[in-house]
């Protein structure tokens, strides 16, 4: 397919990796995406390893959906003359999911210290769209201002929040929930998500009927 | 006696309002002063099985929004500050510009200017410049900015799990013991089958449910004296 687009996916160090496992399986079967450029960093692994009882080594891509992918490179995070280290590496733009605030506030800082902050910073500077799940409460000043300061530059905070109005029933429910949003607001609609429609929601039907 | 304003504002996750004003009504020498916006009282009936006549009753004193002579309203009313959750980002805006043309806003402005704790849980995402600039603001006046973000470490199952957690972790930001909070202690113990601990609320209710008449550790204290 011509128009399909390659999307870079970071994975660092915070809770809620379990999403990025739901948006990478997204990605991969998606037909709009022809290739996912992902990197999980060091910390990013222990947080899968604490999520999912695996061990944290070997393949990322292994590590994350429990079995390869065609559609997937897996770059190493240290090595700062991966493909994403430069613009010129076709890329329609980047997710980082979760990540970590520490992350934010070296792309906030410019310090491309490994390949995903620095993929980062190359995003910003391509105009490229750049999204940064962050998984953190409460916020602390530092958080707040570096948030800010990498929105003004042109990235997009998207805390992984759920929405509580479509009256989830699981919590995997929420993850699958927020991974449809995250990916429709990046262009890639998905079929069954909940849109908000002013009243008929589950728990108002509940009450009434009770 | 601790007295804690709670505000409920029209954003999602009125569900988490509910559950905070029951965690209060649980501690003893808790008094719980409720004001609900308009379009908070529309979430709670779009959200949660409660009417918002039910929620009001678990308060010890509701006011209606538009009530802007209210006790609250005054700073001669002494409170441990207000909790606002759930916290549209147009509650956001007019805290962070003095515009206090409801009780919640008012109630909000009162407890900065007299350098009382105000925590804020904003259900939002993504965050526009405008939302991460008002909470910027806020958060430099010494207001608790904590996001409506369900955690991992503790392993949430189902979606009280989430909602207990969080609980928790807004009572923390007030210095009240968390009976079902679930606190990380590092990898190890996480691994561990009785991973995480629980405070206890008997042992904690006599050192930290009074927090008007105990010293706080300076750590958190109350940081909207400290600046």
């Amino acid at each position: 397919m011509a128009d399909q687009r390659n999307v870079t996916l970071a994975v660092t160090g915070a809770g809620g990796t379990r999403i990025a496992r739901f948006v990478l399986e997204s990605l991969v079967k998606d037909d709009r995406v022809g290739r996912v450029d992902l990197m999980v960093s060091a910390a990013g692994r222990k947080v899968i390893a604490h999520e999912t009882g695996r061990n944290g080594v070997g393949d990322a891509v292994e590590l994350l959906l429990g079995a390869p992918a065609q559609k997937v490179v897996a770059w190493d995070p240290e090595d700062l003359a991966g493909g994403p280290t430069s613009g010129s590496y076709p890329s329609w733009g980047m997710l980082v999911v979760p990540c970590a605030l520490g992350v934010v506030g070296r792309v906030a800082q410019g310090t491309a210290n490994t390949l995903i902050e620095r993929a980062a910073d190359v995003t910003l500077k391509e105009r490229r769209p750049l999204l940064l799940c962050v998984r953190e409460t409460p916020f602390n000043l530092i958080h707040l201002r570096n948030m800010t300061q990498v929105t003004e530059a042109g990235a997009t905070v998207y805390p992984m929040i759920p929405t509580f109005y479509n009256a989830p029933s699981s919590v995997d429910h929420i993850y699958e929930e927020f991974t449809a949003r995250l990916l429709g607001f990046i262009g890639l609609p998905q079929s069954d998500y909940y849109t908000y429609s002013g009243s008929k929601t589950r728990a108002h039907r509940d009450r009434v009927e009770r | 006696m601790a007295r804690l304003i709670v505000g409920m504002t029209g954003a999602s996750g009125a569900g988490l309002g509910v559950r905070v004003l029951e965690a209060l009504r649980e501690l003893p020498d808790m008094e719980t002063h409720l004001v609900m916006s308009r379009w908070a009282r529309t979430t709670i009936e779009l959200e949660t099985p409660y009417t918002a006549a039910e929620v009001a009753k678990l308060a010890d004193v509701t006011y209606r929004p538009g009530d802007q002579a209210a006790a609250i309203s005054s700073g001669s009313f002494q409170t441990d500050g207000m909790v606002i959750v759930p916290c549209s980002m147009k509650t956001v805006a007019a805290i962070r510009a003095g515009y206090a043309d409801t009780l919640v806003g008012r109630a909000a402005d009162v407890v900065l200017k007299e350098r009382r704790r105000l925590l804020l849980v904003p259900r939002e995402t993504p965050l526009s410049e405008v939302h991460l600039d008002n909470l910027l603001a806020l958060a430099r006046m010494g207001v608790g900015i904590l996001p409506l973000m369900p955690a991992f470490y503790n392993n949430p199952t189902t979606i009280d799990d989430i909602l207990d957690h969080l609980v928790a972790r807004v009572l923390d930001q007030f210095d009240l013991p968390a009976p079902r909070a679930h606190r990380w202690s590092g990898l190890a113990d996480a691994r561990s089958p009785a991973a995480g601990c629980a405070d206890d609320l008997s042992a904690a209710t006599a050192a930290g449910a009074r927090p008007s008449s105990q010293p706080r550790p300076a750590r958190r204290g109350s940081p909207n004296s400290t600046r």
